[in-house]
């Protein structure tokens, strides 16, 4: 009846329209949590936790030991105690580097008015499309999705897939995330999505509202995930195109995507309240 | 064996790819090995046992990755079946035409990817000068460094029967 021609090109626009409706719903129901890949997470990124911790130990090694060992070369007699001194020094160093950033989660643990839990970062998306990372704390440390994810400079994002011991983050910076903030001079408000090269763009800001370069863009705490207040990032740069209603912002995130060790996950109020009775 | 060892390949790689290729500054320029192993597969290995491998390999990628559920899945079978197809076509194995085809991989799975991050709702319709240098690197990586890992590869898994029935005639004499 049907060429065989006819039959593989009617076979191939199949497959790509079944594809197409599996990505579609795929993407449609990540609001819920798929047991498979929670069951994968929590085989992989035990891992990806002993790789990542045997990069850092090797990375100290590399940084902190055998450049030592090169300028001993130059001299014997002061290589003892040169390498004394600089291992003392780097242990002081990294102790001095790992206390500030202990004590900024603190600080912040103090202020941010919520139970937090601190958390490492282990592993990061292996695709360049997408900006996700994977901590160490699950859901046995009391966490759960869509539970945002901050540091002392500001918010990271939020909580997407969860196993056990390990949760899966969705970065600020990610297309696909979207934060409510305003603008804390001039309290306009628009919402923060993930752009390009680790920026974001502030969008649905109308041209009426005040905003200039430099200013801070913080959480309005409207959209049920973050808290109030949080600093997101600084504008720089603003666009008003002669058509449209809205302008177009551009806003460089506090935090460091790129740097990311330690975070924090913060609970929500209401939830730990009831359970602690407080 | 040639299972264990493809899953166990692909795991080895999903922690590199995860972890210290990040931390070598490599991430925005390399690009998913994986893509070597699915090319590996489609030139070298049977329908049945590719598909197994696929299956599991990508089903732990997409539970990695922040992209819609099955994107991983569906990239690696697209590519399988393009090298496949092709296949029927070219003389694929012949080594000069390497680096072609792991370009071709690299390059459906970031059309895939582009697909898959305009298919999640709330992304905005937008490729920026980014992504074009980001999918430009790597190109280029795979077009230099593809041949070679293809290479690598087969040897390996050439290797790993021979070691396996190795090991299994000293386990008998034993």
């Amino acid at each position: 009846m049907f060429s065989r021609r006819t039959v593989v090109i009617l076979g191939v626009l199949f497959f790509i329209a079944a594809n197409i409706l599996f990505l579609t719903i795929g993407s449609r129901s990540q609001t819920t949590s798929f047991l498979p890949y929670r069951v994968t997470l929590s085989l992989v990124a035990p891992l990806q936790e002993i790789f990542t911790r045997w990069i850092r130990f090797n990375e100290d090694i590399w940084k902190h030991y055998f450049y030592l060992v090169t300028a001993a070369k130059e001299n014997n007699r002061l290589k003892q105690a040169l390498n004394d001194a600089e291992a003392k020094l780097n242990q002081q160093e990294e102790l001095t580097l790992a206390n500030q950033r202990f004590r900024r989660l603190l600080d912040f643990k103090q202020t941010a008015a919520r139970e937090v839990v601190a958390a490492e970062v282990i592993s990061r998306d292996p695709s360049p499309w997408f900006k996700t990372v994977v901590i160490n704390k699950g859901k046995s440390d009391g966490i759960g999705k869509g539970y945002p994810v901050a540091m002392s400079e500001g918010i990271v994002g939020q909580i997407i897939e969860i196993s056990k011991n390990y949760a899966k983050v969705l970065l600020l910076i990610d297309r696909n995330s979207a934060v409510d903030g305003v603008v804390q001079r001039s309290r306009a408000r628009g919402v923060v999505k993930g752009g390009e090269e680790a920026q974001c763009m502030f969008e649905y800001l109308l041209r009426k509202h005040d905003v200039s370069v430099e200013d801070m863009i913080v959480t309005s705490g409207l959209d049920g995930v973050y808290p109030k207040g949080l600093p997101i990032g600084k504008v720089i740069t603003v666009e008003r195109p002669h058509a449209g209603i809205f302008q177009h912002v551009l806003v460089a995130p506090f935090v460091d995507f790129e740097k990311l060790e330690e975070v924090i996950v913060m609970m929500p109020p209401l939830r730990h309240d009831l359970e602690t009775g407080r | 064996m040639t299972y264990l060892f493809h899953i166990g390949m692909g795991m080895i790689i999903i922690v590199l790819q995860t972890t210290i290729f990040h931390h070598m500054g490599l991430v925005i320029g390399f690009y998913d090995l994986l893509i070597v192993q699915i090319i590996y597969l489609g030139l070298y290995r049977p329908l049945r046992e590719s598909l197994v491998i696929i299956g599991l390999v990508g089903f732990a990628m997409d539970s990695l990755t922040g992209g819609p559920y099955g994107l991983y899945l569906t990239t690696y079978l697209w590519v399988f079946a393009g090298v496949r197809w092709s296949l029927a076509y070219f003389h694929l194995s012949n080594t000069f035409i390497f680096p072609f085809v792991v370009a071709f991989g690299v390059m459906l799975e970031n059309l895939i990817h582009l697909a898959g991050t305009v298919s999640l709702e709330s992304a905005s319709v937008s490729i920026a000068r980014a992504d074009f240098r980001t999918v430009t690197l790597q190109l280029l990586w795979a077009v230099f460094t593809g041949p070679l890992a293809l290479i690598l590869l087969n040897m390996l898994s050439q290797h790993s029967g021979k070691w396996f029935l190795r090991l299994v005639t000293a386990g008998k004499e034993d």
